[in-house]
């Protein structure tokens, strides 16, 4: 019986997470916003990479470039002269080099 | 010289606006030439836009008074400047490069190719805010700031031009025919300026490019079919233009893997070939594009992760097919009038992450199924006309989020009234692609010339029967439903 109001509790704490969530998924998608063009240059960031495995974990938070590509100035790597394929390489820009087939399934600079 | 200067405009490009289309112009008489310039901009007369170009220089040239005025020399400057390079539509000839005269000298010839292609892109752009292009000079375009040199790929003690990036540059301009002299390069973006006009016929030559990106950006015209003679392309990023017309079918049939093509003005039906593609990515949202979805989406099943086609106008039955995407994450067609019930192989999805389907007219129940997918992280239903969810759809539910409001489900909150729901349902549910009898009719008439003639088309009628299978399905549930409205149908098990 002293169950019920603390099973309350979670129910609502966990629905209002859910809202939280739901509600961020928006601002987070995977394509790169504008920024000043200095910013660009050489900018060479970590992140993780896509996963089966660790997808479903970032459930919600899930970087999808289609979703991204909604907002007019996002583009897949803000790394300029690099192939959106090949993001995450580091050093001089290379455009022959792409490191990935699927755009989906890539590393994308989300700074 | 006065006169001379005033007869050059007709070799102006058309198709672009000739002034920053921002430019405020202090003279009240003087806008509404512009204006209007810009109203036979739109027509599709050639000798009337001529015209009123040539009112509009003519005047600017006679009134010292207004400060953007261009002078007589600057007229002049840009006269000579325009004679010395192809126009915006004029092809661009195989040897080209090796007439253009120019005292600069170039480590190899393609070197000088691209000089030549990045000069005539320099003279193509009206305005340059952030000075992107100031050290676009002499013959190192090596150091050009946006453009990236590597060792040839079939050469590698050469050094090429393999991507130009001017993305968020903010460049105004139009893409002159030279471009198609850069064939080494590998990736063109260009996302985020104000290029206008079309994509010249010489992107064709562009053999080795992967990667287009000239989104956002002020393009207009059809479809841009010398991208479709690119051969290995496979990166198309055309969103946020003006692009209008019809998709053409070749576009699914190239090794593409991202197609966005979102924010546009296209209007057509979506080629029945659509399946054909191997992208990994499809985004056509907010454009008009019609008719039904291609069942030939089920043959997309081991590529395609993510499918958006919010905000357009398509219409008919959800394809069973699609319940073939076992790799698609998110699959989201809301804001469209598709009509029908919910395929019970959405089940099929399993690896659907974001489902969206709100905002259509759908009808029926939702199934069990498809709330209880793995990895389902948002089920999106709102805004349609269900009238029944099964166990395990109901809102709130761990895990996953759902949103069933505003449909027809009872003892549910925030639902359409009865009346509206009641004329929705009790229509008889109607499949065709906007031309239905189109489909139907070609089949029939084969079925009867295949009789008449004594030929045995079987590929034929199995495709009819499916279709009259299809029909008999959807009907006898629905009748049961006008038969007995107060009571909510169990869907068969």
């Amino acid at each position: 019986m002293n169950f019920k109001p603390w099973l309350s509790f979670l129910l609502l704490a966990l629905a209002l997470a859910m809202v939280a969530e739901a509600s961020s998924v928006h601002h987070e998608y995977g394509f790169h916003g504008a920024a000043v063009v200095h910013d660009l240059i050489g900018d060479d960031n970590e992140m993780l990479l896509d996963s089966e495995t660790n997808r479903r974990t970032l459930a919600g938070r899930q970087q999808y470039i289609s979703y991204g590509a909604l907002n007019a100035n996002n583009v897949p790597c803000g790394n300029r002269g690099r192939s959106y394929y090949n993001c995450q390489q580091r050093g001089r820009a290379n455009p022959y080099n792409r490191g990935c087939t699927q755009i989906t399934h890539c590393a994308r600079d989300t700074s | 010289m006065s006169s001379e200067i005033v007869t050059k405009p007709l070799i102006w490009p058309l198709t672009c606006p000739s002034l920053p289309l921002n430019i405020t112009l202090s003279n009240s008489f003087f806008s509404h030439l512009f204006y209007k310039s810009l109203g036979a901009f739109q027509g599709s007369t050639s000798h009337k836009m001529a015209t009123s170009y040539f009112l509009l220089l003519s005047l600017f040239l006679l009134s010292s008074s207004v400060s953007h005025a261009l002078s007589n020399v600057e007229a002049s400057f840009i006269v000579r400047r325009q004679l010395l390079h192809l126009h915006e539509n004029d092809e661009l000839s195989d040897n080209y490069a090796d007439n253009y005269e120019t005292n600069l000298t170039f480590p190899n010839p393609r070197l000088k190719s691209a000089y030549i292609a990045l000069e005539a892109l320099k003279k193509a752009i009206y305005s340059d805010p952030s000075n992107f292009t100031a050290n676009w000079e002499g013959p190192n375009v090596c150091s050009y700031n946006g453009v990236f040199c590597e060792k040839a790929l079939d050469d590698p003690k050469i050094d090429v031009v393999a991507g130009i990036d001017l993305n968020h540059a903010d460049i105004a301009g139009y893409i002159p025919p030279e471009i198609g002299l850069l064939t080494d390069l590998a990736l063109f973006h260009i996302n985020s300026n104000r290029f206008c006009g079309v994509l010249p016929k010489s992107f064709s030559k562009l053999k080795l490019l992967y990667e287009l990106d000239i989104s956002n950006n002020r393009f207009v015209g059809r479809f841009p079919e010398p991208v479709l003679l690119i051969p290995d392309i496979k990166f198309l990023d055309l969103r946020f233009n003006e692009f209008e017309g019809e998709l053409p079918s070749e576009l699914f049939n190239k090794s593409l893997d991202a197609i966005f093509l979102n924010n546009n003005r296209f209007t057509s039906t979506i080629p029945q070939n659509m399946g054909s593609s191997p992208a990994s990515v499809m985004v056509f949202a907010y454009n008009n594009l019609t008719g039904c979805l291609p069942s030939s989406i089920g043959n997309m099943t081991k590529t395609l992760n993510e499918f958006v086609l919010i905000n357009n106008n398509l219409t008919g039955c959800l394809p069973a097919e699609i319940g073939k995407l076992e790799q698609v994450y998110v699959f989201d067609i809301s804001q469209n009038n598709f009509v029908g019930m919910l395929p019970r192989t959405f089940d099929g999805l399993k690896n659907a992450e974001h489902l969206s389907i709100g905002h259509n007219k759908l009808t029926g129940f939702v199934p069990r199924n498809v709330c209880s997918l793995p990895n389902l992280v948002n089920f999106t239903f709102s805004y349609n006309y269900f009238n029944g969810e099964e166990e395990g759809c109901v809102p709130p539910k761990k895990d996953v989020v759902l949103d069933d409001e505003n449909n027809c489900i009872p003892n549910r909150p925030k639902q359409k009234v009865a009346d509206v729901c009641n004329v929705v349902i009790s229509k008889h549910v109607d499949c065709k692609c906007g031309s239905g009898t189109h489909l139907i009719l070609p089949i029939l008439q084969q079925h009867h010339l295949a009789h008449h003639q004594n030929l045995h088309l079987n590929h034929n009628l199995p495709v009819l029967l499916k279709l009259r299978h299809q029909s008999h399905n959807l009907n006898l549930p629905l009748q049961h439903q006008s038969h007995n409205p107060a009571q909510p149908l169990l869907p068969q098990r």
